[in-house]
């Protein structure tokens, strides 16, 4: 359901996306269509997160739950692909969270952080929920690129949530996997063209400075990036 | 039955508990993935079929504004609340998995 509506938004006209994404204090819901529907959109993204409280406690205690006679105990690989579709639900909602800014709300965030924690005690399931992050079967540094390139609302969001949960589950990636990435975030930190891409700007700063804190790749690539950021200060 | 639920809630708390008790709560929990996100005729099913209207001869509007007279609107953050608690108590992997799927 989550998917056909992500669907349905990334497919709208670029101009009409943004409309929806501006907040426009002189419309309202009597009247115009889109504070009307973010009413809607955010009822829809409230109650899932309620539901998905539930689902994380139940994953969280799910070793010690497992107790009637015809269940079987969790294994890891279970609670992180569990993990992975609770994230796969926050990416196809991430258009309308982004609206609440970079942490959207406490249960939003509480949702978030506890499925990446249990996701990320599996490195091997972590690596393909990165990797399918993207809808689309192109590859995802090229998603990516087009993501810089269009400014569609959606792809943006979608941008701004690989970027995060890519900060966050850093530590735990293979360096063979953040190598092929690394463009991708470059771009991101170069890209100062837009100002509405200054979220995409910040999250792509902290999962550069996420992986030179790795200290096993990229190291070389310290006084590169300093530069870098004095130019971004410069320019802002 | 999603309105008796609603309302339920809405009453005291204590019997959605002793619903959770008495029935499974895999079979709660099914029902209401399905009463919310199914594509045929859940809670939010018209919100894709808005979005894909925008910019079209449809009026959108009148469309966003017939979901808020819907006699179960006001009432789903006390169904997402049931759905959070049936989430909580189901220890059947299987179902976990399909509710989330849906």
């Amino acid at each position: 359901m989550t998917l056909s509506l992500h669907s349905a938004f990334a497919a709208l006209p670029e101009p009409t996306a943004q409309s929806f994404t501006s907040a426009d204090q002189s419309l309202t819901v009597q009247t115009d269509i889109f504070p009307a529907l973010w009413e809607n959109l955010k009822r829809l993204l409230f109650a899932t997160i309620m539901s998905l409280q539930g689902a994380i406690t139940n994953a969280i205690h799910a070793p010690r739950m497992r107790t009637a006679p015809f269940s079987r105990p969790l294994q890891i690989p279970e609670l992180a692909q569990q993990a992975s579709k609770i994230l796969a639900i926050l990416s196809t909602l991430a258009f309308v969270s982004v609206k609440f800014g970079s942490s959207a709300f406490d249960e939003w965030n509480f949702v978030y952080l506890a499925a990446i924690d249990i996701l990320t005690a599996y490195p091997a399931k972590t690596t393909t929920f990165i990797e399918s992050c993207t809808p689309g079967t192109l590859s995802l540094g090229y998603q990516l690129m087009i993501a810089v390139s269009t400014r569609h609302p959606c792809l943006k969001a979608d941008a701004l949530f690989f970027l995060d949960t890519l900060e966050q589950v850093i530590p735990v990636l293979p360096p063979s996997f953040i190598q092929p990435l690394l463009p991708v975030v470059e771009s991101y930190v170069s890209n100062l063209a837009d100002a509405s891409l200054r979220p995409q700007l910040e999250s792509a700063h902290s999962v550069f400075l996420a992986i030179l804190a790795r200290r096993d790749i990229v190291h070389d690539q310290i006084l590169p990036y300093v530069e870098k950021v004095y130019t971004v200060g410069h320019i802002l | 039955m999603l309105y008796s639920l609603a309302l339920m809630e809405h009453t005291t708390t204590a019997i959605t508990e002793n619903l959770l008790r008495a029935a499974t709560p895999e079979k709660l929990l099914l029902y209401l993935a399905d009463a919310f996100y199914s594509p045929i005729s859940g809670v939010f099913v018209d919100l894709p079929v808005i979005l894909t209207a925008i910019g079209t001869q449809t009026d959108t509007l009148s469309m966003v504004q017939q979901l808020d007279t819907r006699l179960i609107q006001p009432y789903t953050p006390r169904l997402a609340n049931i759905m959070s608690r049936a989430f909580t108590a189901v220890s059947n992997v299987q179902v976990f998995n399909l509710a989330l799927d849906k």
